[in-house]
């Protein structure tokens, strides 16, 4: 029988090792949903960004930017598609989400979870419609699907960002004030 | 109660869901813009080989191009071609009816004609 913790559990990081735990825990995230059938190819909810999506507020922008990045190198390595077209779409999808945290770094305190979450996996799908269309199939047609993805990125931007929040509200409280230029 | 209405809306996500709405919204907009200035060229022309010698012809313009004495007449009509007239044992050609999308032909063997419509071809399906 599983019993839930009744209190919430803190998580507290004293050096910039956190760096790794998140990237390992979202890459872990990406690649568990990877091998999960999913209903279309490349529609998935983006699990991956949950533990990014809990901290994003909390640390400075390198650090999260490391994170993304090594999410999707480790997510690539563990289901082997590092070098192959998913693994570049992949990585395209995260320069999206780069660019988007870039925008909205100065500002992130002000917003709810649930507009960067929705913003970010936009932002990835835009990204990498945008290659897909211009590399791939080289017909910017495609682009006119762009509302359809859009509408898929809310809907997914909004699932993940509701299991964020419960995990934030109800589990893990985290502390990194103690880390020096963290913040 | 308060902290939780805050984790799903603060007031600067009005910006985002602006700028989402925005970015969703471009394709109609450049689509619209594109023609109304005219910059979207969706017009398909036929071409037509006859004896081995290659004709033009846009499909906006209602015409009818006679070859072999007008024996054998193409019929272009609101933007669909057929062959009207022939004077072929079979008349498949006659039978093969109206055609007006991009890669769609007719052909008459005995009289070594060609009809296509060119074009902007669309997708069956997409893979990868």
């Amino acid at each position: 029988m599983i019993v839930l913790p009744t209190e919430k559990k803190i998580l507290r990081f004293e050096d910039k090792r956190y760096i790794l735990f998140f990237s390992t825990l979202a890459g872990i995230f990406s690649f568990i949903e990877s091998i999960l059938p999913k209903p279309f190819l490349f529609v998935k909810i983006g699990i991956g960004y949950i533990p990014i999506l809990l901290i994003i507020d909390k640390i400075s922008y390198i650090p999260l930017i490391s994170i993304i990045l090594l999410k999707t190198i480790i997510t690539g390595i563990f289901a082997g598609t590092l070098f192959s077209f998913t693994g570049v779409l992949s990585i395209i999808g995260s320069f999206g989400c780069i660019v988007a945290y870039s925008i909205i770094f100065p500002f992130v305190k002000k917003l709810s979870k649930v507009s960067i979450s929705i913003l970010l996996a936009t932002f990835t799908n835009i990204f990498q419609l945008i290659f897909y269309s211009y590399f791939i199939v080289k017909d910017f047609n495609l682009l006119k699907i762009l509302p359809f993805v859009n509408l898929i990125s809310i809907i997914t931007g909004f699932i993940t960002s509701l299991i964020t929040i419960k995990i934030e509200e109800n589990f893990i409280i985290f502390e990194f004030d103690k880390i020096k230029g963290n913040k | 109660m308060k902290k939780i209405a805050k984790s799903f809306f603060r007031k600067g996500d009005l910006l985002i869901y602006f700028f989402i709405f925005f970015v969703t919204s471009l394709p109609f907009i450049l689509t619209g813009v594109l023609k109304i200035t005219g910059n979207i060229h969706e017009s398909l022309s036929i071409e037509i080989n006859y004896n081995g010698t290659h004709y033009l012809y846009s499909l906006e313009e209602d015409r009818e191009i006679r070859f072999k004495n007008d024996r054998i007449i193409v019929e272009i009509k609101d933007k669909k071609v057929r062959v009207k007239e022939s004077d072929c044992p079979d008349k498949l050609c006659m039978k093969r009816g109206w055609i007006d999308k991009p890669g769609q032909f007719i052909i008459c063997m005995p009289n070594k004609l060609i009809v296509k419509v060119i074009g902007k071809e669309e997708y069956d399906s997409i893979t990868y």
